[in-house]
């Protein structure tokens, strides 16, 4: 798999703090990377790092197929954009103004495409309104026009969403889906408002403490949440025998563990095992969602 | 860094606080001369006719003028987060600063220089020609120039490394006014007489005379006085105040503009160094 960035080891301090603590994570090209974490477990300190606003304690991180170290790190940071906390706009300019000096700023030769990506955020007829007079929505979406001048193909928003009205959220999510879809931006976003990114996301890393504590995809995440019964019988062969011939997902997870995807009948399952001397010991059923996994995975701390 | 330089000029032709600067040094030098013009139509026999003594004045409080609008000018890519944009996209730190060591340097001898043609341009129009020969005039507006260079260079040095807008302008106008009263407080010190006059006395013969001069003891001597004149000649603020207070050009002309240069360049390196390895939010 080819990946837009990589971590490896990555460590950031401050003082006796350590906000990052050997971290290392995987953001696959063309992916919506979803970094989840509680408030101080070090998601802004990593975006940070590769926004070049910090440098590491220890470790590095490779983006674009070079590493924070080499001397045109530069280069790569160029093919990126990002929102790290507040939108970073002039809130003495309008729209246009600050779309214009992010251009001046990449050298681009001329401001073709500009009104494209006002459009693009939904921000085409602001006219001469200052950004310090916009809603929190209307500067998150200025905050992401700025990002996406340059045609970038690496996204890194940090918690986009706070702070924004239902039809905010709304408007926003829609945005980064069109970015990923349209213009196969792969973009790393980071949120603790779990429901949200769930709608959004393709890969999720959950950090804790400075660290990944798991990564994994939406589909392995989807299998891991799906509604399932957890049983454990005699002898996982012949519920799988029963299984297959009801034509019902499932995985065999030893010789007397399974789980049982979707809706089954317990009495039919029953009666059927017991026709091939199969006895169920326990039946549990399962039902995660995100948030649930989440609280499985770091536990359900408060947040600081 | 063309590129960062080119946004930066962009900006600074919008900013409210560089054109505020600029109409106040432009409406300073207005008032000064036409302050004398005034003197000159209500009592010409009392009134200076003639703007000599006005070319540097806005020299003294121009300290102020460079910090308040280096505080504010890059105080507001740190409280607006659009200092972020730029490192975001791959710009370095090292071209950051110095884009804005170039745009702040620029923004401040436009101020400078607004004052001084405006001095110039309505003296000679309401007022007598410059008694000053042109040469000393010119002569000390370019030492006043690389002053100047070296002052913003300090200012940017703190505005660069203070994240807080405000704070980074208090700081910036507290060092300035600072330097400023360091300064004339140094300089009424040199200028304090080797020898006062004594008071009058009666002679022998009954007549009233003035007796010797007698030593000032307020006057600085020695190692002393050396260390004051230093301290006036080195930093920037004092220098401008020399240029404004001194009716002939300063007798280390020569000297004044090296001091400057070594300040400009000590302060940029430094805070280049503490810029590259600052950590910014």
């Amino acid at each position: 798999m080819e990946y837009a960035l990589t971590t490896d080891a990555l460590c950031k301090s401050y003082k006796n703090f350590k906000a990052l603590n050997g971290l290392s994570m995987h953001v696959p090209k063309g992916a919506i990377y979803g970094f989840v974490g509680k408030n101080g477990a070090g998601k802004t300190t990593l975006i940070r790092l590769i926004c070049g606003l910090q440098e590491p304690t220890s470790g590095e991180f490779t983006l674009y197929g070079r590493k924070s170290t080499e001397k045109d790190m530069v280069k790569s940071r160029r093919r990126m954009g990002a929102v790290v906390e507040t939108p970073s706009i002039y809130q003495n300019m309008t729209a246009e103004e600050n779309l214009k000096q992010q251009y001046r700023i990449l050298g681009l030769p001329s401001f073709d495409g500009l009104q494209d990506i006002l459009r693009l955020v939904g921000l085409p007829d602001t006219g001469k309104k200052k950004a310090k007079h916009f809603s929190l929505g209307m500067k998150q979406r200025l905050g992401i026009a700025i990002a996406l001048c340059g045609d970038p193909d690496f996204l890194v928003l940090d918690e986009p969403i706070n702070g924004l009205d239902p039809q905010g959220i709304i408007e926003i999510r829609e945005l980064i889906l069109k970015l990923n879809r349209e213009r196969q931006i792969t973009v790393l976003i980071s949120s603790h408002i779990l429901d949200e990114l769930s709608k959004l996301a393709t890969h999720y890393g959950f950090i804790d403490s400075g660290r990944i504590v798991k990564e994994l995809s939406a589909e392995e995440l989807e299998a891991s949440c799906r509604k399932s019964i957890h049983v454990e019988v005699s002898d996982s062969k012949a519920l799988a025998n029963v299984l297959d011939a009801g034509g019902t997902e499932y995985k065999i997870l030893s010789e007397r563990e399974a789980d049982i995807y979707g809706k089954q009948s317990i009495t039919k399952l029953a009666l059927a095992l017991a026709e091939k001397n199969c006895e169920i010991y326990s039946v549990t059923e399962r039902d995660e969602s995100l948030e649930s996994y989440y609280v499985n995975l770091v536990g359900g701390g408060t947040n600081e | 860094m063309s590129k960062l330089i080119s946004a930066n000029f962009s900006r600074l032709f919008h900013s409210m606080i560089f054109r505020l600067c600029m109409l106040f040094e432009f409406g300073f030098a207005v008032f000064a001369v036409g302050t004398r013009f005034r003197d000159l139509l209500i009592a010409p026999e009392y009134a200076f006719h003639t703007a000599d003594g006005l070319w540097f004045a806005g020299g003294i409080y121009f300290g102020i003028i460079a910090a308040v609008f280096t505080g504010i000018w890059v105080g507001t890519d740190y409280s607006d987060g659009t200092i972020r944009n730029k490192l975001a996209v791959g710009h370095t730190r090292g071209e950051i600063y110095g884009a804005n060591w170039v745009v702040c340097v620029s923004a401040a001898l436009m101020m400078h220089v607004v004052y001084i043609v405006t001095i110039a341009g309505l003296g000679c129009l309401l007022l007598e020609p410059f008694e000053t020969p042109v040469r000393t005039l010119v002569l000390c507006s370019l030492a006043s120039i690389v002053t100047v260079v070296a002052m913003v260079s300090l200012f940017l040095l703190l505005a660069m490394l203070i994240h807080s807008k405000s704070t980074g302008v208090v700081v910036a106008i507290l060092t300035a006014l600072a330097l400023t009263m360091a300064g004339v407080t140094v300089y009424s010190k040199l200028q304090a007489p080797e020898y006062i006059e004594s008071s009058f006395i009666m002679n022998e013969e009954g007549q009233i005379v003035q007796g010797e001069p007698v030593p000032n003891p307020n006057y600085l001597r020695g190692t002393k006085r050396k260390v004051y004149e230093f301290i006036m000649d080195f930093q920037p603020c004092s220098q401008m105040l020399e240029y404004a207070f001194s009716e002939e050009p300063p007798k280390n002309l020569a000297v004044l503009p090296v001091y400057s240069l070594i300040v400009t360049v000590g302060t940029s390196l430094g805070g280049w160094y503490f810029f590259r390895r600052k950590d910014l939010k």
